[in-house]
């Protein structure tokens, strides 16, 4: 795999590993303030949610390329090569148009209600909305790869 | 929906879409065909993350991921040993208690099927057991995950409908064991003939050993039920508690966790959340749709006017599960479905906490039975005999398992009476 596929993996990869972090840091942190000191943070609980949320649209894009979405097999089991190429093909076309959906959404939303604050943290929501969007880009990027890839793998096969 | 959009749903699901995303697809051409607003598809996936309960799903999958990693599943299997390896069939005995141990530790099924099946099915064909049937047993056992607490179907079910995690989470322990139970019977009567001559059974020394090398994994549900039930934690923090006992105890107790290690597992257990999380996510702009099409109430008027019966009513949602749990993964389904089925079992006067107990153990129980069975799925993946011959092995550990469906709907105390002691409902 070319370096800067290889970097943009862990550099995702990474990302993801810290909205996990972040979460429960934030979320035991507030705990013990609570239940010890009697001081919980009054932002904690907000934190936490945006940082699953952006875990989350991150999450989706990179399952994607690892292949930990749920499908359904019965009929992709049966069928012979060919056609589950084919197959493959229509999803990752499909999956683009997911995400060209999410953005289209996601991006309409973040405009509208972006300018709106956090109730407890203050933050803009446009920073949180806006992972609707960046989550989309992502998939998208994930979808053109398996795409290239597959196609690649075709081409390969027809003319050895 | 339209018939349009129903047929668009069932075609991209059958060239393998993933789910999720079909959902999205199918409810994002919804909206453009009724004229609504752009936003509405993007608005109604984050209200349905936006909220503080659900974070005890990616917590409690983070902590069982980190048990895992640690090495306890060993531990687990070591301690199941002690106690069960000298019975006839004791390998079959050992994965099933181990699972219910495991249980303890990880809320959802696949987990457990795959960190399991990866150890007992070659072990048990060595031990000269088919593969197919170790495959077959293994992943009913998993079905025992997400009933014995911590569950992520039963937090998402507390979610659904405002009743207490804690509740819930002890409503699975008497039918989780009661699993257990009965997949032990039937293995046993099933390869009792084939089984190999049984091992002596373990000195109390090494009973006790086994003990202490498993106290780890073992105090983790207790300190989960603990604290939720003590009112010091919510379900939710509690969850981040397992997480904290987990890190502690990999990272200082066992030494078996390094700094590259938690980064891999922090990765991973987010992506295998953000995949349930974007399920339960998609589910809820399905129902938003169908709620403003007054299927709900529809569907509440119909049913209300037809069965007035507490168990017949009963009997039917069973039957409707079942059937709806063999086609559609059982979170999404419960997400859709709850909301409408909850209702009426609440008008008809049926314990909140039993209704709840029985919808997710038959979900569960979907996930042995095919077309869309994940348990099957992952124990195929390492067994690699096929569908069908696992199929052929599962089905009287699957008869085993709706026995049980069947005991715990008609006896409502047997998830009913712990949350009672404990002061819930």
């Amino acid at each position: 795999m070319p370096t800067f596929w290889r970097l943009y993996d862990g550099a995702t990869t990474g990302l993801l590993a810290l909205t996990g972090v972040g979460m429960f840091a934030v979320i035991i942190v507030n705990a013990v303030l609570r239940y010890f000191f009697a001081t919980p943070l009054v932002w904690a609980e907000e934190i936490a949610r945006y940082c699953m949320i952006w875990g989350t649209l991150l999450g989706v894009a990179l399952g994607y390329r690892a292949g930990a979405h749920v499908a359904i097999t019965l009929l992709t089991d049966a069928v012979p090569r060919g056609v589950l190429t084919a197959f493959r093909l229509v999803c990752h076309v499909l999956v683009l148009l997911v995400a060209a959906l999410l953005w289209r959404s996601g991006g309409a939303l973040a405009s509208l209600l972006g300018m709106i604050e956090a109730p407890s943290s203050g933050i803009g929501m446009i920073w949180i909305y806006a992972a609707i969007p960046a989550g989309a880009a992502l998939l998208a990027i994930e979808a053109l790869r398996h795409l290239v890839a597959d196609i690649g793998g075709l081409v390969r096969r027809v003319a050895p | 929906m339209s018939g349009l959009t129903v047929g668009l749903l069932v075609g991209v699901l059958l060239i393998g879409l993933p789910i999720s995303f079909a959902i999205v697809l199918v409810c994002g051409v919804s909206i453009l065909e009724r004229g609504l607003p752009d936003m509405l598809l993007a608005q109604r996936l984050f209200t349905g993350l936006d909220s503080f309960p659900i974070m005890a799903v990616p917590l409690f999958i983070l902590a069982g991921e980190l048990m895992n990693e640690s090495g306890i599943t060993d531990r687990i299997i070591r301690l199941a040993d002690a106690f069960v390896g000298h019975v006839r069939t004791g390998l079959c005995q050992v994965s099933i208690l181990s699972s219910v141990i495991f249980a303890g530790i990880s809320g959802s099924a696949v987990a457990d099927a795959s960190a399991l099946g990866r150890i007992f099915i070659p072990t048990m064909e060595r031990e000269g057991y088919g593969r197919d049937f170790a495959a077959a047993l293994i992943a009913a056992a998993a079905v025992i995950g997400p009933i014995i607490p911590p569950s992520i179907p039963m937090i998402v079910f507390a979610l659904i409908v405002q009743e207490s995690v804690a509740a819930l989470f002890l409503a699975g322990v008497v039918p989780g064991i009661l699993l257990g139970v009965a997949l032990a019977v039937v293995a046993y009567y099933t390869v009792r003939k084939s089984s190999p001559t049984p091992k002596p059974r373990a000195r109390l020394a090494d009973i006790l050993a086994a003990l202490k090398a498993g106290i780890i994994p073992i105090l983790m549900p207790v300190i989960i039920l603990v604290t939720i039930l003590g009112g010091v934690v919510t379900p939710t923090e509690a969850a981040a508690v397992a997480v904290l006992y987990a890190l502690v105890g990999g990272l200082f107790v066992l030494r078996t966790l390094s700094l590259s290690v938690l980064v891999r597992v922090f990765a991973s257990s987010m992506l295998l959340s953000s995949v349930i999380l974007f399920i339960m996510a998609s589910a809820n702009v399905v129902n938003w749709l169908l709620t403003t099409d007054q299927v709900p109430q529809r569907f509440a008027d119909f049913i209300v006017g037809e069965v007035a019966d507490p168990w017949l009513y009963l009997l039917l949602v069973n039957i409707l599960l079942l059937i709806v749990g063999c086609l559609v993964e059982g979170l999404a389904a419960m997400v859709v479905l709850v909301p409408i089925l909850a209702p009426i079992a609440t008008h008809l006067g049926i314990d909140p906490v039993h209704f709840a107990t029985v919808v997710v153990l038959n979900l569960m129980i979907g996930l042995i039975t095919p077309p869309m069975g994940l348990c099957l799925f992952v124990v195929d993946g390492i067994a690699r005999v096929g569908l069908p011959a696992i199929m052929r092995q599962i089905w009287p550990l699957l008869v085993a398992e709706l026995v049980v469906l069947a005991l715990v709907t008609m006896v409502p105390e047997l998830s009913t009476l712990l949350p009672r002691l404990a002061g819930y409902g």
